[in-house]
This record gives structure tokens, sequence and C-alpha cells, in this order.
């Protein structure tokens, strides 16, 4: 390689480092700008990433959906789940295909085992990142809400053409900062 | 003319000039005519700024992960992108203007290649806190090395193809962890080679020639091992006997000039790593259930990932015998006992597959001797060589087998304790002899 090449070289080494992270940001950006939201009942941890910050783990109440029989589900590296708002408005999987549908909303899931005509499904959302300090009060007040029988976290995932992006997680309805921040500064109950 | 042989024609010139067997003026022409005896040895000062300048760039690097990592969801989405772009652009210019600088030192060189690689994987990993991108440890360190590995020849960057190493070796065991295989670690590795050859054609006994070596040697042993899909029981035996005897005979082949251990890592990595599966290969325990008839159907086998291991059974014990045979013409019987490893691997493993009932207890008979013959030859070459550390070696193998036949057996605590006692004033009389033979030798 001459010396004159490799300015030239090293330019084409840098788009292509750019480009993986911008990719990635268009991909996202352009599923939260047009796709539909769905709300996901949720049951977040708080383990620590050293590389990523912290972030609350997501688990997923609802993590089946019914599949043909007689189908290895398990060895394929993607099906698509089709997803519905249930009546108590959140989203729910229903069927699961081997092929995406073409006008209904879905995510592409993996299957992690089968029971007869039921799949368990690795849903592709496992952390919702917040700030260092705020993340083991974020565990701490979903554990006191499930004390109360109050289980009402969910978090709300934009979905566009199989590929889900998270948008927020919620406690209580309120955005998981919000709530943290109205927990730590609780409003001056007004006087009689 | 060798480094070895020009390191002692130096050596010799002041002797030589004193008795006018040469002039002082030959002597220098002859100094003019070789050059420096260590082309490439890097200076005090120079491996000060080297260093240091890899740490700091490291450093910083490493406190912006943290840095941005702990806490910056007040910032909108939109900047977060955008600073985390903006991060690796400049690092990418603090790397192009250390490119057009041409001759700048290889500590700004490496400094800014190091803090490129970094600045990279902090930008995906970043990205991916500010969408909450689902974790994925192999396909964020697979992105990471291989836009990394351009880096390594561009800005011929040592500490960045260190990192690429250890980067695909860590890849390859999240991958087998997670229940996949790893076969592409050897893609990963082949697109390393031909920068570690460029290395070594400039000079292979260099520093960065050595510590890369250290680091394939160790790189690989562990890779292979992860790599394997072990549907055969056993073949790992004939795969690592394989590659310790590649690199033992590569080792003896191209890097035998010099003197000091460090610059030899293939031939000590390899000899080190043929006595440590020669050992594991003493106990039964190696032997059991190994071979076709043994085959493995559990679920998280890959069947066509497993040809991977065929192929490596094959062709390093077939590469470790063309070794031998080359090195044995240019360097006689030395390089036998060591080199010879592979084969006893094939042999014993085969026999062992084919016919257990008799075989394993002979695998084990001709793996105990094949180590006892390597504790007393490498004894026998230290002690012939006046070479304090060969003769240690070949006594501590001699040690460790015993010491492990002793374990083994039923022996009561007080033949134990005397076998150890004479191991122990066996190692002391030899290291004296030799220590007081080489005094009176001056």
């Amino acid at each position: 390689m001459t010396n004159r090449m490799m300015p030239g070289i090293f330019i084409v080494v840098c788009v292509a480092q750019l480009l993986a992270p911008v990719s990635m940001i268009y991909t996202h950006e352009t599923t939260l700008a047009s796709g539909k939201m769905f709300k996901f009942k949720t049951a977040p941890v708080d383990p620590a990433d050293v590389f990523r910050g912290k972030f609350v783990a997501l688990r997923f109440e609802d993590q089946e959906g019914h599949g043909e029989t007689g189908v290895d589900w398990a060895s394929l590296d993607e099906v698509y789940a089709l997803v519905e708002e249930a009546t108590d408005g959140y989203a729910h999987f229903t069927e699961v295909l081997l092929a995406p549908p073409e006008d209904l909303d879905y995510l592409r899931v993996k299957v992690s085992h089968t029971q007869g005509s039921r799949l368990s499904l690795n849903i592709p959302f496992d952390r919702y990142y917040l700030p260092e300090d705020l993340a083991p009060q974020a565990e701490q007040a979903y554990r006191e809400h499930s004390r109360m029988g109050n289980r009402d976290a969910y978090v709300t995932v934009v979905i566009k053409d199989g590929f889900g992006v998270i948008s927020n997680l919620y406690l209580s309805g309120q955005p998981i900062l919000e709530f943290l921040r109205s927990q730590n500064n609780p409003e001056p109950t007004a006087i009689p | 003319m060798s480094r070895r042989a020009i390191s002692w024609l130096y050596s010799e010139l002041p002797d030589l000039i004193q008795r006018g067997i040469l002039t002082p003026e030959t002597g220098e022409a002859l100094r003019n005519h070789y050059g420096p005896a260590d082309r490439n040895a890097l200076s005090g000062r120079k491996i000060f700024l080297w260093v240091f300048g890899v740490f700091g760039a490291s450093l910083v690097g490493l406190g912006l992960i943290l840095l941005f990592g702990s806490n910056w969801e007040n910032l909108p989405r939109p900047l977060r992108a955008f600073l985390s772009l903006a991060l690796l652009v400049s690092s990418q210019a603090i790397s192009y203007s250390a490119i057009q600088s041409g001759g700048c030192s290889s500590a700004r060189r490496e400094g800014s290649a190091v803090f490129q690689s970094l600045c990279v994987g902090l930008c995906i990993a970043l990205i991916g806190q500010t969408y909450n991108i689902p974790g994925n440890l192999a396909s964020f360190l697979f992105s990471w090395m291989l836009l990394i590995l351009p880096l390594a020849y561009l800005m011929q960057s040592g500490v960045v193809s260190a990192f690429y190493l250890t980067g695909i070796t860590w890849w390859a065991g999240v991958v087998q962890i997670e229940g996949n295989q790893a076969l592409a670690f050897w893609f990963l590795f082949a697109l390393f080679l031909p920068y570690f050859f460029w290395i070594i054609r400039k000079d292979r006994y260099s520093w960065e020639s050595s510590w890369l070596s250290w680091l394939i040697c160790l790189c690989l042993s562990v890779g292979t091992g992860i790599s394997l899909e072990k549907a055969v029981p056993g073949l790992w035996i004939v795969v690592y006997l394989g590659l310790f005897g590649c690199f033992y005979l590569a080792g003896r082949t191209w890097w035998d000039e010099s003197d000091s251990i460090w610059a030899r890592p293939f031939h000590a990595f390899g000899a080190g790593g043929i006595f440590a599966i020669s050992m594991l290969l003493t106990y039964k325990g190696f032997w059991d259930s190994v071979g076709w008839y043994h085959y493995r159907y559990e679920k998280w086998i890959h069947p066509w990932a497993a040809w991977m291991d065929y192929i490596l059974s094959l062709t390093l014990p077939f590469a470790s015998i063309f070794l031998l045979v080359n090195c044995y013409s240019k360097l006689k019987d030395s390089c036998i006992l060591y080199g010879i490893a592979p084969i006893l691997g094939i042999v014993c493993y085969c026999s062992s597959s084919l016919v257990p009932s008799v075989s394993l207890a002979l695998s084990l008979v001709v793996f105990n001797i094949y180590v006892l013959a390597l504790g007393l030859a490498t004894f026998r070459l230290g002690v012939l060589a006046n070479n304090l550390t060969r003769m240690n070696g070949g006594l501590i193998i001699l040690v460790i087998l015993i010491g492990a036949r002793f374990l083994d057996t039923g022996l009561g605590f007080l033949l134990r304790g005397i076998g150890f006692i004479l191991l122990g004033t066996a190692f002391l009389a030899a290291n004296l002899w030799v220590g007081t033979r080489k005094e009176a030798e001056g």
C-alpha cells in the first residue's frame, strides 16, 4: 500500500465506522416517527452493565403466542408474532407466523420453547436505560407498587415493519423519570 | 548473516582487534557493513513514550465511556445521538492528522489508533443506550472488532491488533456460551494474519513481533478450544497436540536465532503446551469414551460446525509432521522429542477409539514414558549447555510427573515424604553442580 493511497483508504474506513451507528440511528428514528405505539406490561429489575451505564432490565407478562403444531419453531432464527391491543389497553401476542403479514402489526421474535401450539417468545426488548442514580430507585418503586397489588408498570413500544423501539417506561401511568421525581419531591399538600 | 551471528561477531571484535588480527579500521568497516545487531530495538525513551502514549489514550477513552455511560438522560435524544457521532468523528480527525504528518512518532500513531478504536465501541454502545437497544454482547463485539481491524493495518498499530485478537477471542467465548457456534473465529483470525506476516517480515525478533506472537499463541489456544464443536469426544487431543506441535516446530524453524525465551514465543509456548497436554493424557479420565463410537447427538451440537473440528484435526497434525520433517533436515534430532507429540497423539487417539479395551492402558503408558523422556531430555540438554533455565525446566517436568504419580498411588505418607525429599535434594544438587561448573568455566 503506497503512502498516497493511505488517506483515501482511511477515509473509507472512517465512513464505514460512521455508517454502523448512523444506520442504527436512522432505523430507530424512522420507527419512532412513523410506527404504531403499543403498551407492554413489564416487570423491571436492576442489574448493572458497566459498558452502557445503568438500566432497568425488562421482562414481559405476556410472552406467549400460538402457532401451528408440527413446526419446529425453536429452530427458526426469526418468526413473526402478531401484536394486538386487547380490551385492557395492553398489547398481546396472538398468532405466530412463518412469514411477515402484510397489513397487520407484528414483531420479529425468536421462539424459546414450545408446548403444543403455545409458543414462548423471546421479546426483543430487554432494557430501559436510566440515569445512574435513578435506576435503583426505579426498581424499589416498582417493588413497592407490586406489594400494594398495584401492578401497573409498562413500556410503550413503537412498532413498524416488525421492528420495535421502546419509547418510555411507565409506573402508575407516569413516565418513569417523572414518577421518580414526584416521589423524591412530593408537592406540598394544601393547608385548610 | 543472522542476528545471532552478527551479535557473536561484534562480541569477538574487541578481542580480535586487541590481538592485532584485525585493525580498528577493519572492525569499524565490519560494523558499518553489517549495521546494528538489533536493528529494531527500541530505546528506553521510545518505549517510555510509547507506553505512556497508549496508556494515556486508553485512559481518556475509558474515562469517556464511564462519563457518557453514567448519566446523560437529561439531554434530548437527537443531541445524544449527535454527541456520540461527534466523539467518533473527532477521534477519526486525530488519527487522520497522525497519518497526514507521515513520520510521526509511534507513540502518537498508537495513541490515536487506540483512542479511535475505543471511540468506535463507545459510539455504538451510546447509540444502543439512547435507543434502549437489546443487549447483545456477541453482535456488539463482532461489529466493533470488524470496524477497528483496518486501523491495525492503516495505523500500523500493534495495540489495536492486540485489542482485536483479544476481542475476537472474547466474542468466540460469548457466542459459545450462548449456545451458538464460533466458526467465524477462524475467519476473523485469518483477516488479522496478513498484518502479522507483515510485522514478522520486517523483523521477527522485534519487540512488537515478540509480544504479538505471545498473544497469538494465547488467543489461538483459547479460541481453538472454544470454537471446537466437540461432537466427537476426545478430538481435542489430536487438535491441541497438532496446534502446539506446529507452534513448537515453527518456533524452532524460524525463531531459533535468539537465546531469550521472550524472543522465541512459538518455541516456548509450543513446548509448554505439549508438556501440559501430555501431562493431562497421563490421566485415565481423558482417554475414557473417546472416538467415533461415542459421537454426541445433543441438541447443542451443530453437525455442520463440527466439520471445522475434522478439518483442524487433519490439517494441524499434518502441518506439524511437515514442519517436523523440515525442522529435522535443518536441526537434526534436537526437535524430534517435542515435535513427535502430534504423531503420538494421533496413534494413541485412533487406537483408543477403535480398540479401547487394549489401547487405553497402552496410551497411558506411552504418555507417562513420553513426559518422563521430555523431562530427562530437557534436563540433559540444560546440563550439557550449562543452561540453568532449561535444566530446571526439565527438573520441573520430572517433579510434576513423579509428584502426580505419587498422589495417584496409595502410598503412605512416609514413602511420599521420602520421595519428595529425594526429588528436592536432586533439584538442589543439580543446580549447585551446574552453578559451580559455570563459575569454574568463568
